[in-house]
């Protein structure tokens, strides 16, 4: 293995922690770049490179997604894809306009109950430690 | 932490290897290595392990000797990992006989 490759190795490895949770990272950081730096010096790059993706693809990005900040919007527009859909279907199928007062109600009801999710979300992860928000 | 059921691998391995001693983070994974070699244990499982156990009481942070420019954290298994690890080594040998004699009840079936 050549010094330039373990380098960039190390380099790139470096990068994929940021995908880590954030309190192993700041707890075991330093120590998991050194285990990897040390596994990478033994001569065994292509098995070590596989063993780490295989970690990011198993621990760091579920724990990614699980992170408000990408957990929050997909569930917000998860919620709004099911909410509106009908609307937007039912006036597609009938080709006309819907009626004013159903499309009113369907959209403010769809829309109340996306932010009432996101807010139970958003608040459930607060109350766990998970994030800190000032929404009381 | 409560033992609820049999132990994950990763964990049990690690538990295993500081029953030799205290080890740094690299130490248990080269002894994990040697333990099960089938067993492919990458720094983040590794970690990610040592701090369920750190945060579990299963085993502590130890003062190691200084080396190189960063201070390496060792760790030692506590009286709680060990006898958690005791636990396991039981239910496990327990399992063993038990396919065993199956094995053989089977043997005897067939001749």
């Amino acid at each position: 293995m050549t010094p330039r490759f373990l380098r960039w190795s190390l380099r790139a490895y470096q990068r994929l922690l940021a995908l880590y949770p954030d309190d192993l990272r700041r707890d075991f950081g330093p120590d998991m770049l050194e285990a990897f730096a040390n596994d990478l010096a033994a001569g065994r790059a292509l098995r070590v490179w596989r063993i780490a993706l295989r970690e990011l693809i198993h621990i760091g990005l579920p724990a990614w997604v699980r992170t408000p900040a990408v957990a929050v919007p997909a569930i917000s527009a998860a919620m709004a894809i099911v909410t509106q859909s009908p609307l937007v279907i039912m006036t597609v199928v009938r080709k006309q306009d819907a009626p004013p007062l159903y499309a009113v109600s369907a959209i403010t009801i769809g829309t109340a109950i996306t932010a009432l999710t996101s807010f139970a979300a958003v608040h459930r992860w607060k109350r766990a430690g998970l994030i800190s928000l000032d929404i009381g | 932490m409560e033992k609820t059921g049999p132990l994950q691998p990763a964990t049990f391995l690690v538990l295993l290897a500081l029953t030799g001693g205290d080890r740094h983070g690299y130490g248990i994974m080269q002894d994990v290595r040697k333990l099960d070699p089938t067993f492919e244990l990458g720094p983040a499982t590794l970690y990610t392990t040592i701090q369920r156990l750190l945060e579990g009481g299963w085993i502590k942070e130890v003062s190691g000797p200084e080396s190189g420019e960063r201070r390496r954290r060792y760790y030692r298994i506590t009286r709680e990992g060990n006898s958690v690890l005791q636990a396991e080594l039981r239910r496990m040998e327990s399992m063993v006989r038990k396919g065993k004699s199956m094995r053989l009840r089977g043997a005897e079936a067939a001749l």
